[in-house]
């Protein structure tokens, strides 16, 4: 019976005064007229005044009838009959209008969009590319994939997760493309999700891979909109959240966090070029502090004569072992970057300055430190920052400092030894059943054909 | 599920690491009685081997040894066999890895006690082996497109050397007419050992099948040729017969001119290091699976995982234990000996093996038509 | 899976326990011999003299001075020498880059087996070290501090390398190519010789020929470079010749020397050598400029004159018996009767004649004609 279900207005407004007693942003309105009169109740920090004024108190006065007002209220597709308290309850919460006519109730949407314009990306710069990036609007974060990728294979699947938080998700993936043994395991993990609150994209990654304990993502969080809509029209699966502005990306292999749309934008052999680069400045920043503490401390004969009496020239003042002087160094230089990330940007620049050159200088001048180590750890931290995606340089910082315990145990055969469990344990990795890292692993998003190994 | 090329990749593995398993030494040892012809016989015999060996197991797909043996043969006979299999084919990796350690503390950490350098790599390789094959194969792949290549211009520059004796190698070459021997044979075979493996992977290949017989040929005769004329025309035709281990004596020989490093040996120490604890690592994960099928825990069968899980570690374990209190008693000249034995055993454990499949894929036809 | 998490912990747990077990020694607690030499002992014969040269690095690389010890220790063994030098030195000695032995002529003459087998015996010596001998003893030759040397010790192994100066004087051999011509029949060692002469300069225009294990002969000058146009490749070297009174002389490009050995007559056989050498005129003194012709002249010239020297040289190494341009070793890498075919070239050897076929082409005049 369908009457049954209706939501008697009296009991309803009763029960929402009850509920709302101490909520100081409650507003009422109570609108008369010949006809009879109608009353609104919403949240005035949620819901647009503009929108309140001009379609519901502004039409009562003209429309000066309580059918044809109820009728062009439902007229909205936003509008709805909540069937219980809870429902009524939580659509105010989200941004609803209760409107009593009679002995109804309905919502009407007028959620106050309070979004900032389309910002340009900060994290993830490119030379002449596109320059938006999302927003921390769902709608608007979905019209900018939609603009970009027009097609109606492009699907949209809604979905809530934490308890409290209420997020609002959208999984968006092109059908004939994307890997639905990965979209079904996604909606099982999202679906045993159990947290109250989830506020960042981040948080959805940390809370549905397995093992938990990883040094490197297996899921891609990015700002752009460009790299989302590349990595759909590839079979990837993108998750939007509400009020933040990443988008997941999903599976997404070791490969993926070296490459930067540049690459795309950029003549192919210089976008190769491009990774190349990248891919030097990773074995160069895991290695070279490593290879320092092998070379000065287990094995000088290495390298050749000359190198090797320049750095034990300029380790001639050094009070301690070398894995001592990489370790202060290194650290010293994590300081100065951690400090300057969170410092405001005024005070940053100065910080570095004072940090990176003065103590620089001094501390070799000193003689605590060989200037040999003071560059080693000028290239370090360079060649960190060279790669792309943030979450995989910092999975990398830590690495490095593995491979330096491990060469000051081993020397250099620690460091191979270290070589052999990361290729181990980077390939024993799945994002979502695909092998993390492997030789040639483009060949499947080409081909399309998920299991050709 | 992984495609054709991992097989070569496989191959390619075994014969590479020749080198630290003792082939060259004994190839050198014979150089003046008979040792090419043992190479003219063992090339044949040992392609004929692998390729009898891959047309056998194409009609057991997706199946390995465990599940072939167990369903032709008594649980009692297959669990034995099985698990000789397994142990043998583990010993190989304790050669390498009791030898790799010996090199290292002679030519990079005499600092360091070698026991702590083996603990290192056991725990590496013990780990490792757990993973699963699928993985292995991904990260073997990654390890010889990085270390093929030097190994690649290591060879070219051992032969474009100015100070490379071909009046030496021409030397060993005229005697050729010396009657061959076994071990020198079964030492020679060593390069194509490398699709023993498959007894394991092939539960995930797809549809395996061995093609390109002619290249995998024209390879191994490329690493004999390497592992017995390289050190022949760099440290003499006498001379190659002194060293313990002639491929690192002969790499000593190579000087970069324009690099940081100027000894060619710590590159292809590195290089080696790197392949003798990948090789280590899949032969431990096949001699820990065949072990483990000998006692019936075979595959990734739910219902068994958890006491796989749980039995791994105790096999593992036990090879971890072995391989360290060998290194602790034996010495330099009974490791060669060692090697020695299992190149000759392996060898006829490979004939055996063969003949194994053979028999069990005409009785698995005749059930079929039956 | 779960494994991977235990991985790294597994690996930093059991490096830590062996916390205590770890011994190192840094960089600048090494002092670094860069080269040793050996003489013989003055004064008891039982015991010969060893030298060490240690580089010591300086704190500042602009300075460009370079420092360097030398530790000479007589002893009976040169294990035992080493023991007794470290205790006169403060930091480790550490052989690693150790690249240079020389012998000194004295000792030379005797018996460099010992030593060398050592060197190749022991594990962090090179394969790559160069050998030399020394004149007049090693202990002259390492004291000798060039002044154009930058780091320490390093100028004898950037001559004796060819890194630096390339000079057509100077027989480049290695450790391992010394062993290895120790050990096989038919092929005898060389080796480059070094001179000190004065306190600055070091000259390096001969080499020795060794028997197995001690030098037999040392080559002249002139001798030394047509050995080396006979041993290696595309020596860059110039040769002068006195045609009329006047002087030519000629820089090479391109050399290329190869032998055969001919034993079509039994009892008669020869080696016969092809020497082809392209050439630039560098000098004349004549003022007429060059034709065609007197280019022919010249050629023809150099071709007479290069033979005549060169099988002289050979007929010198022949009489002493010795072998360094393995000739023995090409014969029994062409011959099938293993048993006897060394045997055979005893027989051949010293009655072989040389013929030899020297072809110069002067490709050009350089910028004038």
């Amino acid at each position: 019976m369908a009457t049954d279900q209706k939501l008697q207005a009296e009991e309803a407004r009763k029960c929402l005064q009850e509920q709302l007693k101490n909520i100081g942003d409650v507003e009422q309105r109570e609108l008369k007229n010949e006809e009879g009169h109608a009353h609104l109740i919403y949240l005035k920090s949620m819901c647009d005044p503009i929108l309140v004024n001009d379609n519901l108190i502004n039409r009562f006065y003209e429309l000066n009838s309580m059918e044809l007002f109820e009728r062009f209220i439902r007229s909205f597709p936003s509008s709805l009959e909540p069937k219980d308290k809870q429902e009524l309850l939580r659509n105010m919460l989200r941004g609803c209008v209760a409107i009593f006519i009679r002995d109804r109730v309905l919502l009407l949407d007028a959620v106050l969009v309070n979004a900032g314009s389309v910002q340009p990306a900060s994290t993830e710069n490119v030379m002449q590319g596109p320059d938006d990036s999302f927003t921390e609007n769902i709608e608007v974060n979905l019209n900018l994939i939609r603009h970009r990728y027009q097609t109606t294979d492009l699907k949209t699947e809604f979905m809530t997760v934490g308890r409290i938080s209420q997020t609002r998700l959208i999984i968006m993936y092109d059908e004939m493309k994307v890997d639905h043994s990965v979209l079904k395991e996604l909606k099982k993990r999202l679906s045993e999700l159990k947290t109250d609150i989830i506020q960042s994209a981040s948080e959805i990654e940390r809370h549905t891979m397995h093992p938990k304990l990883r040094l490197f993502p297996t899921l891609m969080l990015t700002e752009r909109p460009d790299r989302a809509v590349l990595n759909i029209s590839q079979g990837k699966i993108c998750v939007l959240m509400d009020s933040t502005g990443y988008v997941l990306v999903l599976p997404a292999i070791f490969n993926d966090f070296f490459t930067a749309m540049d690459d795309k934008i950029q003549l192919p052999l210089i976008g190769w070029f491009l990774k190349a680069i990248r891919y030097i400045a990773l074995f160069i920043t895991v290695m070279m502090p490593s290879l320092y503490v092998a070379f000065t401390s287990y094995n000088p004969e290495i390298l050749k004569m000359q190198i090797t009496l320049l750095i034990a020239g300029s380790r001639a003042t050094v009070p301690y072992p070398s894995s001592f002087e990489v370790l202060f160094m290194l650290l010293a230089m994590e300081f100065l970057v951690e400090a300057s990330v969170r410092l405001p940007k005024a005070v940053s620049q100065s910080a570095t300055t004072v940090g990176g050159l003065i103590l620089g200088t001094a501390a070799t001048e000193a003689g605590l430190v060989s200037n040999v180590m003071v560059i080693l750890v000028a290239a370090v931290a360079i060649t960190n920052f060279v790669i792309p995606i943030t979450m995989m340089s910092m999975g990398i910082r830590v690495t490095k400092y593995l491979f330096i315990v491990l060469s000051t145990f081993f020397g250099l055969v620690g460091i191979v030894l270290g070589i052999v469990s990361l290729i181990m344990y980077l390939t024993s990795l799945r994002s979502f059943g695909k092998p993390y890292l492997k030789m040639f692993a483009i060949e499947w998003r080409r081909k399309g054909d998920p299991q050709s190994g | 599920m992984v495609r054709n090329k991992y097989f070569y990749y496989l191959f390619l593995l075994n014969a590479s690491i020749n080198l630290i398993n003792y082939v060259p030494r004994i190839l050198i040892q014979d150089r003046f009685s008979g040792v090419l012809m043992s190479v003219l016989i063992a090339i044949p015999a040992g392609a004929i081997l692998m390729y009898v060996f891959a047309k056998m197991l194409q009609r057991f797909p997706g199946e390995g040894l465990p599940e072939i043996f167990h369903s032709v043969f008594p649980v009692w006979i297959s669990g034995l066999l099985l698990v000789l299999y397994g142990l043998g084919w583990y010993f190989s990796s304790a050669i390498t890895l009791i030898s790799f350690m010996d090199i290292t503390s002679r030519y990079i950490s005499p600092d360091v006690s070698p026991y702590i350098v083996l603990t290192g790599f056991l725990v590496v390789v013990g780990l490792s082996a757990r993973l699963d094959s699928e993985s292995l194969l991904y990260a073997l792949e990654m390890v010889l497109y990085i270390t093929m290549p030097l190994i690649a211009y290591m060879a070219w520059r051992v032969y474009s050397n100015p100070y490379f004796s071909w009046d030496s190698v021409r030397q060993i070459m005229t005697y050729a007419w010396n009657m061959p021997n076994y071990r020198t044979v079964a030492a020679a075979t060593y390069i194509y050992t490398g699709y023993i493996n498959m007894v394991v992977f092939n539960r995930i290949f797809r549809r395996f099948k061995v093609r390109y017989m002619f290249s995998i040929i024209l390879v191994s005769i490329v690493s004999l040729f390497i592992s017995l004329f390289g050190p022949i025309g760099i440290l003499g035709a006498n001379g190659a017969g002194e060293h313990v281990y002639p491929a690192f004596s002969t790499v000593d020989a190579l000087r970069i001119r324009y690099f940081i490093i100027e000894r060619m040996i710590y590159v292809f120490f590195v290089v080696y290091m790197i392949l003798s604890l990948m090789n280590s690592i899949i032969h431990w994960h096949v001699g820990k699976e065949l072990v483990l099928g000998g006692f019936k825990l075979e595959g990734e069968k739910p219902s068994l995982l958890p006491k796989k899980r749980k039995a791994e570690w105790w096999v593992l374990a036990l090879f971890a234990v072995v391989i360290f209190v060998l290194a602790t008693v034996i010495n330099q000249y009974t490791l060669n000996d060692m090697a020695i034995v299992f190149l000759d055993v392996r060898f006829a454990g490979e004939i055996l093996l063969v003949i194994l499949l053979i028999y069990a894929a005409i009785r698995r036809g005749r059930r079929r038509r039956a | 899976m779960k494994s991977l998490k235990t991985w790294y912990t597994l690996l930093i747990c059991g490096s830590i326990m062996m916390l205590g077990g770890c011994e190192f020694r840094d960089i600048d607690l090494r002092l670094f011999v860069v080269a040793i030499g050996i003489d013989v002992s003055e004064t008891n014969p039982d015991m010969n003299r060893f030298s060490f040269k240690i580089a010591i690095p300086t704190g500042d690389p602009k300075s460009g001075d370079v420092k360097t010890v030398l530790i000479t220790q007589e002893s009976t063994s040169i294990a035992e020498a080493i023991r007794e030098a470290k205790s006169k030195v403060d930091k480790e000695l550490d052989f690693g880059h150790c690249k240079g032995v020389l012998y000194g002529e004295a000792y030379a003459r005797q018996d460099i087996g010992k030593i060398q087998d050592w060197t190749v015996r022991r594990r962090d010596m090179q394969l790559l070290m160069y050998p030399a001998v020394a004149i007049p003893t090693a202990e002259a030759v390492l004291k000798v501090q060039p002044a154009t040397e930058r780091i320490a010790g390093n100028a004898i192994f950037l001559a004796l390398s060819e890194d630096g100066t390339e000079s057509p004087f100077i027989a480049k051999t290695y450790s391992f190519d010394l062993s290895r011509r120790m050990t096989e029949t038919g092929e005898d060692p060389v080796m480059p010789v070094i001179e000190a002469t004065g306190k600055e300069i070091l000259n390096i225009d001969k080499v020795a020929l060794l028997d197995k294990s001690r030098v037999k002969t040392i080559l002249t000058r002139d001798e030394t470079r047509l050995y080396n146009l006979l041993d290696q490749r595309h020596l860059s070297t110039n040769f002068g010749i006195k045609i009329e009174g006047e002087l030519f002389e000629v820089n090479t490009d391109r050399t290329r020397s190869r032998y055969k050995i001919n034993e079509s007559k039994e009892g008669a056989e020869t080696i016969d050598y092809k020497v082809s050498i392209t050439a630039i005129l560098e000098e004349k003194e004549d003022k007429a400029p060059m034709t065609p012709a007197g280019l022919r002249k010249i050629e023809k010239e150099f071709n007479k004159d290069l033979t005549e020297s060169i099988t002289k040289l050979l007929e010198k190494i022949q009489k002493t018996g010795l072998d360094p341009l393995g000739f023995g070793l090409r014969y029994g890498g062409t011959h099938w009767n293993n048993d006897t075919e060394m045997e055979k070239w005893a027989e051949i050897y010293p009655r072989a004649k040389f013929n030899v076929h020297v072809k110069m082409t002067i490709k050009s005049t350089g910028y004038k004609r």
